[in-house]
């Protein structure tokens, strides 16, 4: 009776083998209204999925073994959109958050899926569906391993969303590490060198925007940076060598509050280059890497605590 | 020497450590590099290296004039890959039967599955606008003083015989997508 009632895994244990940045709870109940707003607002219209009835030519991801076009059907999409915006409101609050978090992968997963099918694989969504997928699994593993496994339905437990923050920021470190080390190995390590060549990808790029809407395409400062990049090749490595190096350096985020900020606003300022150089815009990712790294609202409240701290000691 | 040593191996420990610390970024890392492009995983190979050449693609009227790629609710990119992964089908299929297709009627072929699949968003009235639906592939290459040419051929041209038409949702709204 007594072995029965042991948790299977040391609470302790889960926890301390992630470095400790414990996370207030007005911090993470911030950063779950902004990524749950974040999803909702982002997921797939229905006319960007497969049409109805359209063969899967190539299915990716579970759709190789597993049927999902039922969510094609407008009826199947609007279960989906109605399970989403339940999920997306019981997140924010942060009660049931294994079984929120896991309806909200689930809703991401079939749509990505299926977007995913065509032939063509977006990076759109995968970030914020590998988010879920963490929090998600580190939930239940925190459920299981609780003293009080009741606690995560009935209350809004700080410590397990400390917890999921730690491991959002791991899966963020970890993709993006990948990114980079994925460039490394494609090029042969010569990514950097090979960047002189990036006129060319600029040059695709804007003949996609055109034929995508037929409108002129007005590049603005990165149509001038291109003029010099394709005459100077020396820029075209100097403008992109320090993305690679912000993406291969993400994983300091996960040491220090002040390498969190750093990294994040370092990774925002790498995807705003990005877009004014390449025209490629991701900005969920920008603002999931300030909801979750810059996290403005924990400087805010420390920058006043340091003030008044200060006033405190100032003589009168 | 056998300080340097110390020292590295020192580091070596303390990175090891933190490796151990990090499991769902390890994790991350592996499975993203193991399972490659299977959704949600990705091992992100987007702009992973850049060559002289590259190419994109686009739609393109019975006339031979551009269509606007949004209309299919498609952006170039998408397409683009999509074009490539028909084309890499057809390819693996001729291999598989001993056909003696050429590369342009390879080319062909996986155009045609692609356009087939893009008409059946057109209207019966759009359908009757445009005539046709072509598929352009155009490449384009940087020569030694770094002057970009392009070259553009049609890969395919499709009539809309036998192919019905799914109308769009009612919600359809713009791409959110970057392009």
């Amino acid at each position: 009776m007594i072995a029965s009632k042991t948790p299977l895994v040391n609470p302790r244990t889960l926890t301390d083998i992630v470095p400790r940045i414990d996370f207030a709870w007005w911090e993470t109940a911030l950063m779950r209204t902004g990524f749950a707003i974040l999803l909702f607002a982002r997921f797939p219209e229905l006319a960007s999925l497969p049409s109805p009835g359209a063969e899967l030519r190539f299915p990716n991801g579970l759709a190789k073994w597993i049927d999902m076009s039922w969510a094609l059907d407008p009826l199947g999409y609007s279960i989906i959109n109605v399970l989403l915006s339940a999920a997306a409101a019981l997140y924010i609050t942060g009660f049931a958050f294994p079984v929120s978090a896991t309806v909200l992968f689930f809703c991401y997963l079939v749509a990505g899926t299926l977007q995913n099918s065509l032939g063509s694989i977006s990076h759109y969504y995968q970030v914020m569906t590998l988010m879920l997928l963490g929090q998600s699994m580190a939930a239940w593993l925190w459920v299981a391993s609780a003293q009080n496994r009741l606690e995560a339905w009935t209350r809004s437990p700080a410590a397990l969303h400390s917890f999921t923050t730690r491991v959002t920021l791991q899966v963020l470190a970890g993709n993006y590490v990948l990114c980079a080390l994925t460039k490394l190995i494609a090029s042969k390590g010569a990514w950097i060198w090979n960047s002189q060549y990036m006129p060319v990808q600029y040059a695709k790029i804007q003949a996609q925007q055109f034929y995508t809407t037929l409108e002129p395409v007005d590049m603005g400062l990165g149509g001038a940076l291109n003029e010099l990049c394709t005459q100077y090749p020396w820029l075209c490595m100097l403008v992109y060598a320090p993305g690679l190096i912000v993406e291969l350096l993400t994983f300091l985020m996960l040491l220090s509050r002040t390498w969190l900020l750093v990294i994040g606003l370092a990774v925002i300022a790498m995807h705003m280059l990005v877009d004014i150089t390449m025209g490629l815009s991701f900005p969920q990712h920008q603002w999931i890497f300030f909801l979750y790294a810059v996290n403005l609202p924990f400087w805010i409240v420390e920058g006043i605590r340091y003030l008044q701290l200060g006033l405190r000691r100032s003589p009168a | 020497m056998h300080l340097l040593v110390q020292r590295g191996a020192r580091l070596v420990n303390r990175g090891v450590g933190w490796l151990r610390a990090w499991p769902w970024f390890v994790a991350s890392v592996v499975f993203g590099f193991l399972i490659r492009e299977n959704f949600p995983f990705s091992h992100w190979p987007m702009y992973s290296n850049f060559a002289r050449e590259s190419g994109y693609v686009y739609l393109v009227n019975s006339n031979g004039e551009p269509l606007a790629i949004a209309t299919f609710f498609e952006t170039a990119p998408r397409l683009r890959r999509q074009f490539e992964r028909e084309w890499k089908a057809e390819l693996k299929r001729k291999s598989q039967s001993q056909e003696s297709r050429s590369r342009s009627e390879i080319e062909q072929d996986a155009a045609t599955h692609l356009l087939k699949r893009l008409a059946r968003r057109l209207s019966p009235e759009e359908r009757a606008a445009v005539g046709g639906l072509g598929l352009v592939s155009a490449r384009l290459k940087m020569d030694e003083n770094r002057d970009i040419t392009v070259s553009e051929r049609t890969v395919a041209m499709i009539g809309f015989e036998g192919i019905p038409f799914t109308p769009p949702p009612q919600d359809s709204a713009e791409l959110k997508e970057p392009l």
